[in-house]
């Protein structure tokens, strides 16, 4: 009797430990998570305007056709560069990568506000560029 | 009965033992992307002990865990601020973040996301922070702690060994800083005490105790931490983030403000190197 009470609650740690150690990581820590609908994913066709290699995010900037014909600005917030530096991008190669003028689609989580806004997970230009994210809350495994 | 009580211990032990060590690379590992990779594999004990230098991952923050109790001003200044992180976030574009607008993180919030180098010379060591690429100076010499500080966005802090722990206190902090991403304040009353051992070649133990009782009912002792020394490369060397504010107004306009329902998105003409 005493033993499948020890066992019992061996058996609650273990899911306890098991569910920590899950969800420790899946907090995470960056403010930007709150602006956006991490639920809904969306997908963003459209050609690219800009690029911005700058602090405290990268951004991307596309143009995208609505269904009256009228052009609709979209951003994507990228990761910071230093981290885009740490997983092996160079500001050259990015820059290159994501060249104003080339048709993009776009991943991400977008704008709680109905904004065409995003925090970026990923873009494949027409050239077959594939940039991902590297973190944060836009990064899809 | 006895040999089944045995075997219970056996798994306990080894699940603990597991655990600490998931726990230990976690401290680095939260840096992650952010606090640069951990050094996963367990390295020996530090060829010197009163050596603390080194790139090290900034193991999520040096508090991490919950304050005590708020006094009432403690309070009033928490309420005071609009945090992106939390239990009480708002999106940055409704927030008063100080980081977004580029003002100074100060001490211990620079420690928070990216990596810091501990670096030793005579009489003082200092710490570089990647994150916007501050410094903070630790005197060394003997000197004792201000009596009547003017304050400052690192504080003014002091050193000394304890056999082969460094301790060092701190005075005189400038209270526009958060302490931590959700917002916790602080006054111009706090001192802190950090305890850093060198417990391998390859982990900095670190612990942070904040008293302010203009704010808090009682110290604040932070987690014991891991810091993972990166390993070496050039994704261990100190990057250049600095906060610039003509950078931040870009990115606010483009992205942060829309995001946050404030303002149509605006595109820089062509792309910002």
């Amino acid at each position: 009797m005493r033993s499948k009470i020890v066992l019992k609650s061996l058996a609650a740690a273990i899911v306890m430990i098991g569910l920590l150690m899950v969800s420790v990581p899946a907090s995470g820590h960056h403010g930007t998570g709150i602006s956006y609908d991490l639920t809904k994913p969306v997908t963003s066709k459209g050609v690219i305007v800009s690029f911005a290699f700058r602090n405290p995010h990268a951004q991307l900037y596309w143009d995208v056709k609505d269904e009256k014909g009228e052009i609709v600005h979209w951003s994507a917030e990228m990761n910071a560069p230093s981290n885009l530096e740490r997983a092996g991008w160079t500001r050259s190669a990015i820059i290159e990568a994501l060249k104003p003028g080339q048709e993009v689609t776009v991943t991400g989580f977008p704008s709680k506000t109905g904004a065409p806004t995003l925090v970026f997970s990923k873009a494949v230009t027409a050239s077959g560029a594939e940039v991902l994210s590297v973190g944060g809350p836009g990064k899809i495994e | 009965m006895r040999t089944r009580f045995m075997a219970l211990v056996i798994v306990v032990a080894t699940i603990l033992a597991f655990s600490s060590t998931t726990f230990a690379q976690r401290g680095g590992g939260r840096g992650g992307g952010r606090g640069g990779a951990a050094n996963a594999t367990p390295s020996g004990p530090p060829k010197d002990p009163h050596d603390l230098q080194g790139i090290w991952g900034s193991g999520g923050g040096p508090l991490g865990n919950d304050p005590p109790p708020f006094t009432p001003e403690g309070e009033r200044r928490y309420l005071a601020n609009k945090p992106s992180y939390g239990p009480r976030a708002v999106p940055p574009a409704l927030g008063n973040d100080p980081m977004g607008i580029c003002d100074p993180n100060g001490y211990p919030r620079s420690m928070q996301l990216r990596p810091f180098e501990i670096i030793q010379i005579p009489g003082r060591m200092f710490q570089t922070f990647e994150w916007n690429y501050a410094w903070r100076e630790i005197w060394m010499d003997g000197r004792e702690l201000p009596k009547d500080p003017t304050p400052r966005w690192m504080g003014y802090s002091v050193a000394r060994w304890e056999g082969d722990t460094l301790v060092i206190t701190s005075n005189g902090f400038d209270d526009r800083t958060w302490l931590t991403q959700e917002g916790h304040p602080h006054s111009d009353q706090m001192t802190m005490e950090e305890r850093y051992r060198r417990v391998r070649e390859n982990v900095l133990e670190m612990q942070m105790t904040i008293t302010d009782p203009v704010t808090y009912t009682k110290p604040w002792v932070g987690e014991k931490k891991g810091l993972q020394l990166l390993p070496p490369g050039s994704n261990s060397e100190i990057r250049q983030e600095l906060c610039v504010p003509s950078e931040e107004a870009m990115f606010n306009k483009g992205v942060r403000d829309p995001a946050g329902g404030r303002g149509a998105v605006q595109v820089p003409p062509t792309t910002v190197k």
